[in-house]
């Protein structure tokens, strides 16, 4: 009978070496929250498992120049509680801090989150905003580095090669951006979103919306960007003013990008909570930014 | 009540917290015995469907010990509901079913060496469905285009009734009439179904299960492997959660049988998806009530139709169909009301006994069209009920037992109180945002107290005082982790005035415990086994003195007992019971020990009412429970922190009932709320403080003055919170639960 493998290599070098013999039903392990699941519920009995949660380098979150380089095999919790984060990248804070329960938050990861590519993921639809790349390593110890739009393709598959494992996550900040996301679930904490929206802006001098860039997760196989939405904000004045217009644009976005969906005549009134929260709170942020500048 | 009370109404540590908060406590899926094997059920994918099971290529996976499967069962068809033999019921299930009638249907166990042996087994077992058209949900099963068995799927009707409804509603100045549904409910136990059975070296039958009631499973599983009950022992182990899920026999049967046939023990353990799609569900229900009222606020008719789904098998189609009914004519006083419920056959889970057993169901309706009664006429919802409730002692109108001391009045004006209700509900709407609407709301509900002018309520006790100066009170209980065994042990200190530490109580096994006649089901244990306790503890207590007298030669008006002492008055020689107990062995040639059997003497109702504020917010359709209020008229609560226990329990079951929980079952009768993630209940972040209120005041046929709080606890939140979104938002959504999709219809549908 087959004997199940368990390797836990603790540098890259090791892993590579590992990934050469990597197979079919040999799995990464990156904290393991869905890979349990999905063992169990595929009653998988024969498989190996590649543990990387033990090579250090890859749970660090760092800012280098405008960059932002997190580990792939950073937790939830990590990255809910990184003061950088909380600084460059509000919106990812938000969304890790509404993953699962605690106990799944200690465990799973960011880089798991990615290659697990649920259509419900949350940090995917932040990632997806701030244009998030990652770098991948493969057997031969080649590091790549691609767009996560580009190796994500939904409803739990992603384009990755047998013998690749992502090992960081990069994406740039820029100063004056605030950015926020929302999700709503079945219920307040510990829920599978239904829908989710990421929303990243940056305000120049004048008050005015330079930049925005707008996503919504759950509505697709993958996120998907609302040009919609983000032609509404830019050139705006930033302010609870562009509210009632962002309100009715998302419902045209939700209408249009699910037209036949039964759960369309629900999110599409829905995402107005998404929006209005988002809203809320990019107003806190901004509020305080201000708050800095005068003290 | 009585002041002097010394145990009773205490707020007692009991005994197992330790264990149970620690890890400790062995479940029946910690135990192991030698030579054990492991089981699984195979339960059928399909809802409707002749089956052909191919096990060729799952038995050649090494430790596989037996597959069965229909063909290799003894074909004695029984119903899981029966809980003795006195209980009429269509016998329609086996302990492996022929044909697959819904989706979780028990079609084929599996056994081995080792868990993992069991679970590649299951995988390689094929199963060939020949589907057949299926009948889910109510209005599909009344069409009887397909019939599930027999000449109709309609399993069990009847009326009942009082005082003659159409001169009644000639006499209404309104007739208010409302359609609502309730959803099928998984009891979401923590610990999932599990059972361990053996054959002793007699060839006795030995079966550790978390269950309801022993002897139930004794019956049906002597009947089925046609053996004396006598040679069949059941044992209730630690039990983690049951709320009337583990009520009728679902493993017990099969894995004895697997134990006999092997000669070696069995373990049989069920997953969350096993128990949410093959084991019971709170039945759902379609009801439709016509209210008619006068002006000024009164009731004078009521006609009920609840329509029930019943799952694939009778069960509890006559019980379910009856609980409901009868409920209705003991919370208002209405002279003419007539009820009729109608139970149907479907391809889902069949229904079974679940926390209020038919009451959450039928108040999650009439309380919603009593509130539009009220608003009819332009008078508060809590006056209106006022207006109508029943009053202490009075009689049921169709002639069930009396409600004895009901309280219900009390309870609600307790609450307007402590609720502030009048002034919230000027305040209300001074809250409300463009995205958020609040409301208030509230509604009554009541349950019974075992099973007494129904089916027999009795109970035998066996109460012993040892030499080692312990009280063994040997009773059929089953804690099913509402802390009975110290309910019981806290009823006899009282009467023996001894620390309740010395009391032992084991629970339910067929070999030890006295016979009881309907188990721990019904809200009847506190009521009827308490009030057995207290009885058997009256009764030794008797024989104590009594026996004290003898030996010491001093008349009975002269003897002390306190604090687990005995003695004359004035007397500084005092005697533990238990030096009582040695002398009565030694010098009287006796035991001291009383056996006795207690009927249960009344069936009062007890009452609750529920208030709610809630926060609704109209983009995403999520209601917060921002305020939640219970009044409880109990009698007398015997350990007031089990009581809170059981309230904040019920609370978060009802809250589910109202906003989330619902075992969803597509057209082809999959189910897809199969695990947690899927089947929301109310958790921790979205758990509001339960407020609560008592109204103690004695009933005095209850132990002590206590009734029943266990089922009652999940009634009235779900049909409050309804009232209170209704409230809120200006509409009337009587469909549960009230998902975040549902409300934005209403808002919508209301633009």
């Amino acid at each position: 009978m087959h004997k199940n493998k368990f390797s836990a290599p603790q540098t890259l070098k090791e892993l590579s070496k590992a990934l050469k013999t990597k197979k079919e039903n040999c799995f990464i392990a990156a904290g393991g929250t869905d890979l349990a699941v999905k063992i169990n519920k595929n009653r998988i009995f024969d498989y190996s498992i590649i543990d990387i949660t033990k090579i250090q380098e890859l749970e660090k979150i760092e800012m280098i120049n405008n960059s932002i380089i997190i580990g792939a095999c950073t937790t939830m919790q990590s990255i809910e509680n990184s003061e950088i984060l909380k600084v460059y990248a509000p919106a990812l804070v938000k969304a890790a801090s509404k993953v699962g329960s605690t106990q799944i938050r200690n465990r799973a990861t960011i880089g798991g989150n990615i290659a697990n590519a649920s259509q419900s993921a949350d940090t995917l639809t932040v990632l997806m905003t701030y244009n998030a790349e990652v770098e991948i390593i493969n057997s031969q110890g080649k590091i790549v580095t691609n767009k996560v739009n580009d190796i994500v393709k939904g409803l739990e598959k992603n384009l990755l090669n047998q013998d690749e494992v992502i090992t960081k996550i990069k994406f740039k900040v820029e100063d004056n951006e605030l950015s926020s996301f929302s999700k709503v679930g079945a219920r307040k904490a510990v829920t599978i979103s239904k829908i989710n929206c990421c929303i990243k802006i940056k305000i120049n001098k004048s008050n005015l919306i330079e930049k925005a860039e707008v996503y919504f997760g759950a509505i697709g196989p993958k996120p998907i960007k609302s040009e919609i939405v983000e032609n509404v904000l830019v050139g705006k004045k930033f302010s609870k003013e562009v509210l009632s217009v962002l309100l009715d644009k998302s419902s045209l976005q939700v209408n249009e990008a699910i037209p036949t969906r039964a759960s369309r005549y629900y999110k599409r009134i829905a995402v107005k909570g998404l929006v209005d929260s988002i809203l809320n709170d990019l107003i806190e942020q901004e509020q305080s930014l201000e708050g800095d500048l005068y003290e | 009540m009585n002041k002097k009370l010394k145990y009773v109404g205490k707020g007692l540590i009991r005994e197992d917290s330790y264990d149970k908060a620690s890890g400790k406590a062995k479940y029946v899926c910690d135990m192991e015995k030698h030579n054990m094997l492991h089981a699984r059920l195979l339960l059928s994918e399909k809802a409707h469907a002749e089956i052909k099971i191919d096990k060729k290529q799952a038995l050649k996976i090494p430790g596989i010990v037996a597959i069965y499967t229909y063909d290799d069962i003894p074909k004695i068809a029984y119903n899981s509901h029966q809980w003795y033999p006195g209980v009429s019921a269509l016998e329609d299930e086996y302990i492996l079913n022929d044909k697959a009638r819904f989706v979780g249907d028990r079609i084929a166990i599996v056994v081995g060496e080792t868990k993992e042996s069991v679970n590649r087994a299951l995988k390689e077992i094929k199963v060939e469905y020949n589907e057949l058209s299926n009948v889910i949900g109510i209005e599909s099963a009344e069409k009887d285009e397909m019939i599930i068995k027999g000449n109709t799927n309609l399993a069990f009707s009847k009326k009942l009734s009082c005082g003659n409804i159409d001169e009644s509603f000639k006499k209404a100045d309104f007739i208010i009439e409302d359609i609502g549904t309730t959803q099928k409910i998984h009891h979401a136990a923590m610990e999932t179904h599990s059972c361990l059975a053996e054959k002793d070296e007699i060839g006795n039958i030995i079966v550790w299960m978390p269950c309801q009631v022993v002897f139930q499973e004794q019956y049906i599983i002597a009947k089925v492997l046609e053996m004396p009950y006598s040679k069949v022992r059941v044992i209730k182990s630690i039990m983690g959660g049951s709320f009337g899920g583990k009520g009728q026999p679902i493993l017990g049967p099969i894995c004895a049988f697997a134990a006999k046939e092997l000669n070696r023990p069995v373990k049989l353990i069920m997953d969350r998806k096993d128990v949410i799609q093959g084991t019971r569900s709170r039945n759902a229900s379609r009801i439709i009530v016509k209210t008619g009222i006068t002006k000024d606020g009164k009731i004078v008719g009521r006609e009920i139709t609840a329509n029930i789904d019943g799952g694939a098998y009778y069960t509890n189609a006559a019980a379910i169909a009856l609980a409901m009914g009868k409920k209705s004519f003991r919370l208002y006083d209405i002279d003419s009301q007539i009820f009729t419920g109608n139970t149907y056959y479907t391809n889902t889970i069949p229904g079974g006994a679940c926390r209020g057993y038919g009451s959450p169901q039928i108040h999650a309706v009439t309380e919603l069209n009593i509130d539009n009664a009220a608003r009819k006429i332009g008078m508060d919802t809590c006056e209106f009920r006022l207006n109508n409730v029943v009053s202490p002692n009075a009689e049921d109108p169709i002639g069930a037992p009396n409600l004895g001391n009901a309280r219900i009045r009390e309870c609600i004006t307790k609450g307007m109180k402590r609720f502030n209700w009048y002034e919230r509900k000027q305040l209300i709407n001074n809250k409300n945002t463009d995205r958020y609407a609040y409301g208030i709301g509230m509604a009554c509900a009541t349950h019974g107290n075992g099973y007494h002018g129904a089916f027999p309520d009795f109970t035998n006790v066996d109460i012993s005082i040892l030499p080692s100066n312990v009280v063994w009170i040997k009773v059929g209980i089953h804690d099913q982790g509402c802390g009975t065994v110290q309910t019981m042990k806290q009823i006899a200190a009282e009467v023996l005035d001894i620390d309740p530490v010395s009391i032992n109580i084991p629970q339910a096994d067929t070999f030890i415990s006295p016979y009881d006649s309907a188990g721990s089901q019904a809200s009847r244990v506190t009521f009827v086994c308490g009030g057995a306790v207290k009885r058997a503890a009256e009764q030794i207590r008797e024989k104590l003195i009594n026996n004290f007298c003898k030996l010491n030669g001093c008349s009975k008006e002269k003897v002390i007992l306190k604090d687990g002492y005995i003695y004359k008055e004035n007397s500084s020689e005092k005697y533990t019971y238990g030096q009582i107990a040695l002398e009565t062995e030694t010098n009287l040639e006796e035991s001291l020990n009383v056996n006795m059997t207690y009927k249960s003497p009344a069936n009062p109702a007890v009452y609750a009412v529920s208030f709610v504020e809630v926060k609704v917010d109209k983009y995403t359709g999520q209601v917060e429970v921002k305020d939640i209020l219970e009044v409880h008229d109990i009698g007398q609560s015997i350990n007031p922190v089990l009581v809170e226990g059981q309230i904040q329990g019920g609370a978060q079951m009802s809250i589910g009932m109202a906003l989330c929980e619902e075992i969803e079952i597509n057209k082809n009768g999959r189910v897809k709320s199969e695990n947690f993630s899927k089947y929301h209940i109310i958790n921790a972040p979205d758990m509001p403080e339960i407020k609560m209120e008592l109204v103690e005041k004695c009933e005095p046929t209850g132990p002590f003055g206590a009734k029943s709080v266990g089922e009652l606890v999940a009634v009235a939140p779900a049909p409050a919170i309804l009232n209170a979104i209704n409230n809120a938002l200006d509409t009337n959504i009587t469909v549960y639960p009230a998902t975040p999709e549902r409300i934005i219809e209403a808002i919508t549908n209301k633009e």
